[in-house]
């Protein structure tokens, strides 16, 4: 076939679809978001021009914004810097490319966003990144630390995109910070196992010294006695989990079991116990555990179960959805911000407490009783979503416009005029 | 002036539908004759074989949509008259048709009117089925044959991103010609 047979056969094609694309579609975006951060926009930062267009992902995209409203000179953006395969430009691009979009900064906090697109093909459903922010020597045992997320409404089979929420200081901006990652991870379900537990053995085995207490499960309906001493039994349960001590009661069984904490190894699933002769598996009735000096969990659980079923009885580890390497690489991108975002002063009902508010943090300095519990809401009656709230710095989840806020309730009291 | 007036004016072979019809479309025209031609001359010459050639089919043909009736004659034209003007410079390229030869090379096909029928019909098929945003790239790219910036500008999304949803495209777009026996 020749390449005009194909034009000309696209040119045939359905005139409504000819019409259809004379304009984008629409994107969808959380309208009530858009309002709230329309007026927000007009007012953020003031530094870089590096034309946004270059990224997939625009801040109309993250926060609703129609592209038009977003003065180019209010966007911070990071210096043209992607972790990548690098390719020609001019041809396909192959691999994957880690871009920090851009930033929104303040004295007191960065909000950084983040895309990585994958050329070679789609990238899983559900698949997460957790990267890393680090500035260096000049990190500082913040409170918070930082936030990572995902921005699920904006992901789609080739791209991924994340914000990261940092507390910071003068130090932290001169010197600059880097983002990395080292794998993207995507849901895999686990093989089913089962491991064989000699549960008979362990009761026969289990020699123990009976308490003067009872304890009772949550419902109140199986008391049952607790072991205060007894000798550790080594008997394999399941992975490094081993029975200490196997007790049958009137038709209950109590297990208590032993799992070295703390050691690094990685336990995934949920362990249950099964019939293996008529494949079902047993209804936990009660579990209790705790954690010992020694770094052990200990975990005591009773179960319903005939007597001449148990001989048929081991743990099984059933498949489940765990999140497990899906692509590895080293993706790292140094980048410098500055606090370019202004405070706006909010006038207070008592006027030697003072509240600065920039459009991702606010902070409340004066003479203020412990906080316990503060509210913030803007003048649509929206509660705003913080990350993290302290008198000296309140974070929110997304950008706002402080001209917005209505009300500040800390422990009830209304501190705006 | 509303396009059945215009038609009417063809169908009563007035020559004022041409004027009507220059007047109405010819900024439409113009953009889809740019994209291909990117030379004012050329697109001028294009835009008047549009209208001469609208004359010459209507009456028998009356246009479902005057716009995309139009679009159709300045998009084949344009490509001829690049073709013709630039058979000898060979560095003269028009995008989006030459990615379209990725999705024929090496093949071979019968190709005859009940095909080409057959290959729109499917093609027709293809592009409805295509999530919308790669829909509307697919269609600005090869369609109204616009180039990567001015659709990562129009759709607001970046251009590398535009480049990779056509790739994908036209080599999902092989794939099926081939499964569909379109290509041998």
């Amino acid at each position: 076939m020749k390449a005009e047979t194909l034009w000309n056969a696209i040119g045939e094609i359905g005139e409504d679809l000819v019409i259809w694309a004379e304009n984008p579609p629409k994107r969808h975006r959380r309208k009530n978001l858009a309002i709230i951060l329309a007026a927000a926009i007009i007012m953020l930062l003031s530094v870089g021009t590096v034309a946004a267009m270059r990224f997939n992902i625009s801040f109309a995209d993250l926060f609703g914004f129609e592209e038009a409203e977003i003065i180019e000179e209010d966007k911070q953006i990071i210096e043209e810097s992607t972790s990548a395969e690098i390719v020609p430009e001019t041809e396909e691009k192959t691999g994957s490319e880690f871009t920090v979009i851009s930033a929104l900064a303040d004295e007191r906090i960065m909000y950084l966003l983040w895309q990585f697109d994958y050329y070679d093909g789609e990238i899983p459903k559900d698949a997460q990144i957790m990267p890393w922010l680090s500035f260096g020597e000049a990190s500082i045992d913040t409170e918070i630390g930082y936030y990572s997320g995902m921005l699920e409404e904006n992901r789609d089979e080739e791209t991924l995109v994340g914000y990261m929420i940092a507390e910071w200081n003068g130090e932290m901006q001169a010197e600059g910070g880097s983002v990395s990652f080292s794998e993207v991870t995507a849901p895999v379900e686990q093989d089913s196992k089962i491991y064989e537990t000699d549960i008979l053995s362990a009761i026969e085995q289990s020699e123990y010294i009976e308490g003067e207490y009872e304890i009772y499960n949550y419902s109140g309906k199986w008391p049952y006695k607790y072991y205060a001493e007894y000798q550790w039994l080594d008997i394999p349960a399941y992975e490094d989990t081993y029975i200490d001590l196997a007790v049958y009661e009137d038709g209950k069984l109590i297990l208590v079991t032993r799992t070295p904490w703390g050691d690094g190894v990685e336990r995934r699933g949920t362990f249950e116990l099964m019939n293996t002769k008529t494949g079902e598996t047993l209804e936990l009735i009660s579990r209790h555990g705790f954690k010992d000096k020694n770094r052990f969990d200990f975990f005591s659980a009773l179960y319903e179960v005939d007597y001449e079923d148990i001989e048929n009885l081991c743990f099984c580890r059933k498949g489940e959805i765990v999140q497990k390497n899906w692509l590895s690489g080293d993706w790292k991108i140094d980048f410098k911000a500055e606090p370019k975002m202004e405070d706006v002063i909010l006038e207070t009902a008592d006027e030697n407490i003072e509240i600065r508010c920039s459009k991702i943090s606010m902070g409340i300095s004066g003479n203020l009783p412990e906080m316990e519990y503060m509210q913030i809401f803007l003048a649509n009656g929206t509660e705003v979503s913080c990350v993290s709230s302290t008198p000296e710095r309140v974070i929110f989840q997304k950008p706002i416009n402080p001209e917005e806020i209505a009300s500040i309730i800390y422990n009830g009291e209304e501190l705006l005029k | 002036m509303e396009d059945f007036k215009i038609i009417e004016l063809y169908f009563k072979r007035d020559e004022a539908a041409i004027f009507e019809t220059s007047e109405k479309y010819s900024p439409y025209c113009s953009v889809i004759a740019k994209n291909i031609l990117h030379n004012a001359l050329d697109e001028e010459e294009c835009l008047s074989d549009t209208w001469l050639c609208a004359w010459n089919n209507i009456p028998p043909t009356v246009p479902n949509c005057l716009r995309v009736f139009l679009g159709k004659i300045t998009r084949n034209i344009s490509l001829n008259l690049f073709r013709k003007k630039n058979t000898a410079k060979r560095s003269a390229v028009f995008e989006p048709f030459d990615e379209l030869l990725e999705c024929v090379a090496g093949t071979d096909s019968v190709e005859g009117e009940t095909e080409a029928k057959a290959l729109a019909e499917y093609l027709d098929g293809f592009i409805r089925n295509l999530p919308e945003e790669k829909r509307w790239v697919f269609l600005r790219r090869y369609w109204y044959g616009e180039s990567l910036s001015d659709i990562a500008e129009k759709g607001k999304i970046g251009e590398t991103r535009v480049k990779n949803i056509l790739a994908k495209l036209r080599k999902k777009l092989r794939e099926e010609l081939k499964k569909e026996g379109f290509l041998e």
